[in-house]
């Protein structure tokens, strides 16, 4: 039981490293290469939802996608069409994202339902209308529907080439654009009323925006699923964050994190085959937030806490060597045999000490 | 007769004790405008879930219970945590939180194998309200059938009896902290306390619910029903009852009519009953937001209309 375990865990070792070398064969290097360019492109977008504040929308709209595909599967079931073509997939999820999207900005016009409310609504009545539907496609008894339940959560291994090619497709072009229109994303993101005054149509860049965002969803999909798709977009610009001000480093950076975190979420899924590839790849691309959040310099909770802790010993130490210097100028005496009449703990002593030596080099 | 004792009942009584639990504690969170974290919560309390069914080895209700608020008390200190030093909007801070947290649950469960105690993914998500059958023991005592329930149906009443009578004696503080928690600062209420006390209520009805409705659904009746009874009354004692009353309606409407709505078409098969609550709940909402709002429109158009119109339109006409 042990060695077959443990046999199971080098096997999947193995795995792993081969896919993250690219040497697992020709699919799994297609495989990589997608997730990467598709987690990329994730996490250059995210750097702009999570900085205009739509995080959250985000997550509504890829719960919402949900709907579309099963319907986009059974009208083209129904049609005669290809139901399992990626274009089926893409165009389904695309226009129930659309439609949940009309109603938040409805709701939000409106202006009589908080934000959160009908962020909330939307997601999870999008969300359960899609539960409805896959359990119609179940009683109806159509064959296939199997493959609709990695909509959920995504699949890698058994993702058809024809599939990985437009995945690519669509995340390549998305790429493409946000790279070409990154400053214009970045003004709006930073500053509203300037962009205003610089002639930029806040509208129409949330609206390319949102298409970005779309594309993103739409096509990871497949790949990672309706449910932790936003993920790849939230978390590797909020793992940047750590590290920088600058918006153009952020981008690249958020941009560096998603391809990474797609590449060995994908690559480690082939060793965890049970797991769900959305589930693992969020994983990783979580860890890698983790870290970033513990040990970024500057920002980093280990590098706050230091900072924090020599700026206390420095307050601390400030007011023991003016209590020193009170007491040897009421006694006389110098300042060490003040020190000792004082009786200071060993911590208090040891501050003092490294005081004491500062001002006798500064004397030197 | 004992068709509807051994299918329905059971899940029809559960989907109502998880829906008038989260609707009662979503009036806390949409005065606080923060139902988006009753979706963090829903999601976030997952791996504490796992962690609960592995150290107990079984679906023990307490020790889920307790695993789930653990997970969610980590969650609400991590998103305060992300706001406060990572410059993060809470938005952005409650997306990263959930999705990892979420993710962790799902490869935890799908590797350690627990897929066979009803824990799978999917159903994690659509929840297993068809499932939970019940068998009546013969002339058993009351207890006896209590412990022949479901865990899901215990796990409900459970954390019910502990939640509704701690925010029935923390009402006043729980009202003045989230309208205004200035006032509940200086009045010596310690909002900070309450919050935590929250957050673990949340996640506690949350991890109740989570089985027989998932984690998605679940979001719908902490935020629907609230906000519904908040554009339908103006004070907050009938906002609750409201919210109570719209939670039950939603419930069993939502239940028929994923149990029998689909013979209506001569199909023979029946819909995800947390799905078809989902659907009804938002739908409700909105609804009934679109019409307050043209009914507010029509009053205070009366109201500044032209000069003919001495008197403002009484607000229901």
């Amino acid at each position: 039981m042990i060695a077959s375990t443990a046999l199971a865990t080098l096997d999947g070792a193995s795995a792993f490293v081969d896919a993250v070398l690219f040497g697992a064969g020709q699919k799994a290097r297609l495989v990589s290469l997608v997730a990467a360019l598709l987690g990329a492109t994730a996490g250059m977008v995210g750097t702009f939802v999570v900085l205009r504040g739509r995080s959250l929308a985000s997550d509504a709209l890829s719960h919402a996608t949900l709907p579309g595909v099963v319907l986009a599967f059974l009208a083209a079931g129904a049609l005669g069409l290809d139901a399992r073509h990626p274009l089926t997939v893409m165009l389904g999820a695309a226009g129930s994202a659309l439609a949940a999207l009309i109603v938040l900005a409805f709701l939000r016009r409106g202006g009589t339902l908080p934000d959160d409310t009908a962020t909330g609504a939307v997601l999870s009545g999008a969300f359960g209308l899609g539960v409805v539907l896959l359990t119609v496609v179940q009683g109806l008894g159509i064959p296939d529907a199997n493959g609709l339940d990695h909509v959920l959560f995504g699949q890698v291994a058994t993702t058809l080439r024809t599939d990985l090619y437009w995945i690519g497709g669509v995340g390549l072009v998305a790429f493409v654009a946000v790279v070409a229109f990154r400053r214009p994303l970045s003004t709006v993101a930073f500053d509203e009323a300037f962009a205003e005054r610089a002639g930029l149509s806040v509208a129409r860049v949330d609206a390319l925006l949102f298409v970005l965002l779309f594309a993103v969803t739409v096509a990871g999909l497949p790949i990672v699923g309706a449910v932790l798709v936003v993920a790849l977009v939230v978390l590797p610009s909020a793992a940047a964050r750590f590290f920088t001000d600058s918006i153009g480093v952020l981008i690249a950076l958020s941009g560096v994190f998603g391809a990474a975190s797609a590449h060995l979420g994908a690559s480690l899924s082939y060793a965890l085959p049970d797991a769900p590839a959305g589930a693992v790849i969020v994983l990783v691309a979580g860890l890698f937030f983790v870290a970033s959040m513990l040990l970024a310099p500057g920002r980093g909770v280990f590098a706050r806490h230091r900072t924090r802790s020599a700026e206390l010993d420095a307050a601390r130490s400030r007011a023991l060597v003016r209590e020193v210097e009170r007491e040897a100028a009421r006694s006389g005496s110098d300042p060490r045999a003040a020190a000792a009449v004082l009786g200071l703990g060993a911590g208090e002593r040891r501050l003092l000490e490294r005081a004491f030596d500062a001002t006798s080099e500064d004397l030197r | 007769m004992s068709d509807f004792v051994t299918l329905d009942l059971v899940p029809l009584g559960t989907a109502l004790g998880s829906g008038c639990l989260c609707a009662l504690l979503g009036n806390v969170l949409v005065w606080r405008r923060a139902t988006l974290l009753s979706d963090a919560l829903s999601h976030s309390v997952l791996p504490g879930l796992v962690l609960g069914f592995v150290v107990a080895g079984a679906l023990v209700p307490i020790a889920l219970v307790l695993g789930g608020v653990v997970a969610g008390l980590s969650t609400a200190v991590t998103v305060a945590w992300l706001e406060r030093a990572g410059r993060l909007e809470t938005s952005a801070a409650l997306a990263a939180t959930l999705s990892t947290f979420f993710a962790l649950g799902v490869v935890l469960i799908e590797t350690l194998g627990l897929g066979n105690v009803n824990l799978s993914a999917e159903a994690v998500l659509t929840g297993t309200l068809p499932l939970l059958v019940w068998l009546p023991p013969e002339g058993g005592s009351l207890s006896a059938h209590f412990a022949s329930l479901p865990t899901a149906t215990r796990t409900v009443l459970g954390v019910a009896a502990v939640v509704v009578p701690t925010l029935w004696m923390t009402r006043k503080e729980l009202i003045a902290a989230s309208f205004d928690r200035a006032f509940a600062q200086v009045a010596g209420l310690r909002p900070g306390l309450l919050d935590l006390a929250l957050y673990a209520a949340v996640a506690a009805a949350a991890v109740a619910s989570f089985e027989a409705l998932g984690s998605v659904l679940v979001v719908a009746l902490f935020t629907c029903p609230p906000a519904t009874a908040r554009r339908l009354t103006r004070d907050v004692r009938s906002q609750v009852f409201a919210s109570l009353a719209i939670a039950v309606l939603v419930v069993v409407s939502g239940y028929f009519a994923a149990s029998f709505g689909p013979a209506l078409f001569g199909l023979d098969f029946s819909l995800s009953p947390a799905g078809t609550i989902a659907v009804l709940a938002a739908v409700l909402l909105i609804a009934v937001d679109a019409l307050v709002r043209g009914r507010e429109r029509r009053a205070s158009g009366a109201e500044h209309g032209g000069d003919d119109v001495d008197t403002a339109a009484p607000i229901g006409t």
